[in-house]
């Protein structure tokens, strides 16, 4: 039997300060009670199997939500495939698996949680769960900006209209990709741009309007170095596909094969095309000098 | 209000929550077109200060209603009074006082009382999201407090007083902020201009933004909808701004942005 734990349990897509109030709840009982805290996510997003076509755009993709949530100090991030089966289980029996599993000792949620077939897991069925079954538990808030709750659907909005600095703010930091350098046309070398190609990102991740961006980039070695991102279509790769171009200020070197975390900061401009490649040249000097202002404040 | 309408020349002048006659401090006035986007700022919480007086209960809840109950408070130790006060951080379900604008049964709550009435509105629920004591010289409790829209305080300072036992009413009441807008950055209404009013976005301060190009501008403050990307399960509200000019507030439907309440003009 594994060390008793505090669990809790969500989607907790974007792992935002709302889900970050949840997090240190659940880490502060941890700490006092010397138990282990264990959060149970869903992969894929159970909307995507339970009503695909009204399936959101994924803030954080699950390896990126592990990490953010290790961030925050959770010791064990469970990644539950939520198959159809999952999606028939009821709470109660859910609340039972989790007892089980993970000697559940207190479960914290949040205030508009609900889990297992029909979202019937409220915080009314789990108070009466916790009676019979003796364990603890906890319900976090809201965090409110201006008395409106923080929400991961919120936060898609914002960034799906493009406002960076807003999604930021309930985020509690600047929104992010973690894609892997791979080899480019080398095109930008020869116009003394050298770029990161990332890989294509994943058709479920939610990527900001197209355009040209002011980026942060941390390396695996936990370097972070200021740069510019192109963000646009890759036709011969379908609708959907997107190409993400970064050159790095003040970085020599290569990084293929290696995994990056691109982090979006400003829109500077919408891509366009260029009448000649000294047009093209000029603007990308522009760009550069907008992004290092940016970067700089 | 009045003062405000007559020195702007403005008729279309709202509010962002009365403050009953005997408080004061901030009261948040919308102008003119801004008015429009009063209903978004109405969930904004307020934080007041003020002081509750043990031992009396009024039939209005606070200084200015008739005596109905004295009691005696000598008895409540320091410990007693923060235990108190903590239990009402958070939810509850309140009834808004006798003397109040809630309606019951189609007509005004204080209409009745006033009639000499027994009146009980409804209890709602409301949040404390913050409260403190500032200072305890007992029998009154000066107090701060973050609450949600909708909630009395004078129902508070009743409801704290019935919890200790003795009865209370409030006998001071400052608004200190509302939302992101405080109290240090109001004007007086005698001094109010055209220059001191604030921008209307600060409205919609919370909301996510949307940047559009100059045809896009001409579509959305003529109040047509403009084609987006579709997001799968979005029903937040986006303000739609070009530059740092506020159009509008728009509602996202399938891939079109429908303008819902255009503030900005021609």
């Amino acid at each position: 039997m594994s060390r008793p734990a505090v669990v809790t349990l969500g989607t907790f897509d974007g792992v935002h300060r709302g889900h970050q109030a949840v997090l240190a709840e659940v880490t502060r009982r941890a700490r006092a009670g010397k138990l282990t805290s264990v959060l149970v996510t869903f992969d894929p997003h159970p909307l995507a199997v339970v009503n695909p076509s009204a399936a959101p755009k994924l803030l954080t993709l699950p390896e990126e939500k592990a990490d953010l949530v290790r961030a925050q100090g959770i010791d064990r991030c469970v990644l539950l495939p939520f198959t159809p089966a999952v999606a028939q289980l009821d709470a109660e029996a859910f609340v039972g698996r989790l007892c089980d599993e993970y000697a559940m000792r207190d479960l914290v949620m949040g205030y508009d949680h609900g889990f297992g077939r029909g979202r019937a897991g409220d915080v009314d069925l789990v108070q009466r769960l916790a009676r019979e079954r003796g364990f603890g538990m906890a319900v976090v808030d809201a965090v409110r900006d201006n008395g409106q709750p923080i929400s991961s659907t919120l936060i898609r909005t914002a960034l799906a209209h493009g406002d960076l600095d807003a999604a930021g703010r309930w985020l509690g930091r600047s929104y992010g990709i973690r894609g892997k350098v791979v080899r480019g046309a080398g095109r930008g070398r020869t116009i003394g741009v050298p770029t990161l190609n990332l890989e294509a990102p994943d058709a479920r991740k939610l990527l900001p309007p197209d355009g040209v961006y002011a980026v942060r980039v941390k390396l695996k070695d936990a370097r972070v170095f200021g740069g510019m991102m192109n963000q646009g279509p890759r036709p011969t790769f379908g609708e959907q596909a997107r190409t993400l171009e970064v050159h790095l200020f003040d970085f020599d070197g290569e990084l293929y094969g290696e995994t990056v975390d691109v982090a979006w900061v400003r829109r500077l401009r919408e891509v366009q095309a260029f009448p000649s490649r000294d047009a093209l040249v000029a603007q990308l000097e522009r760009d550069r000098q907008a992004a290092r202002a940016t970067l700089n404040r | 209000m009045d003062i405000v309408r007559r020195a702007l020349g403005e008729q279309r002048v709202g509010h962002l929550g009365t403050l009953d006659p005997f408080a004061k401090g901030l009261l948040v006035l919308v102008v003119g077109r801004a008015t429009r986007l009063a209903p978004f700022a109405a969930e904004w919480p307020k934080t007041y200060e003020g002081v509750i007086r043990l031992g009396i209960t009024t039939d209005t809840d606070d200084l200015t209603g008739a005596v109905v109950a004295t009691a005696p408070w000598t008895g409540i130790t320091p410990a007693q009074l923060a235990d108190v006060i903590g239990s009402f951080r958070g939810a509850y379900q309140q009834r808004p006082p006798a003397y109040s604008a809630v309606k019951i049964d189609g007509e005004r709550a204080y209409r009745r009382a006033r009639r000499g009435e027994a009146v009980a509105p409804q209890p709602r629920p409301v949040e404390i999201r913050e409260l403190e004591l500032v200072e305890a010289a007992v029998p009154d409790l000066r107090f701060r407090a973050t609450v949600s829209a909708g909630t009395y305080v004078r129902s508070l300072a009743r409801d704290i007083g019935a919890k200790l036992g003795c009865g209370a009413h409030l006998t001071a009441l400052q608004r200190t902020a509302v939302g992101p807008l405080r109290l240090a950055d109001a004007v007086a209404p005698e001094v109010v201009t055209r220059a001191t009013l604030q921008d209307a976005a600060v409205l919609i301060a919370d909301m996510p933004r949307r940047q559009v190009d100059k045809k896009e501008r001409d579509a959305v403050v003529h109040g047509r909808p403009i084609r987006v990307d579709p997001i799968a399960d979005s029903r937040d509200p986006i303000a739609v701004f070009s530059g740092a000019e506020l159009l509008a507030v728009a509602e996202q439907v399938g891939d079109l942005l429908k303008p819902r309440v255009v503030v900005a003009e021609d």
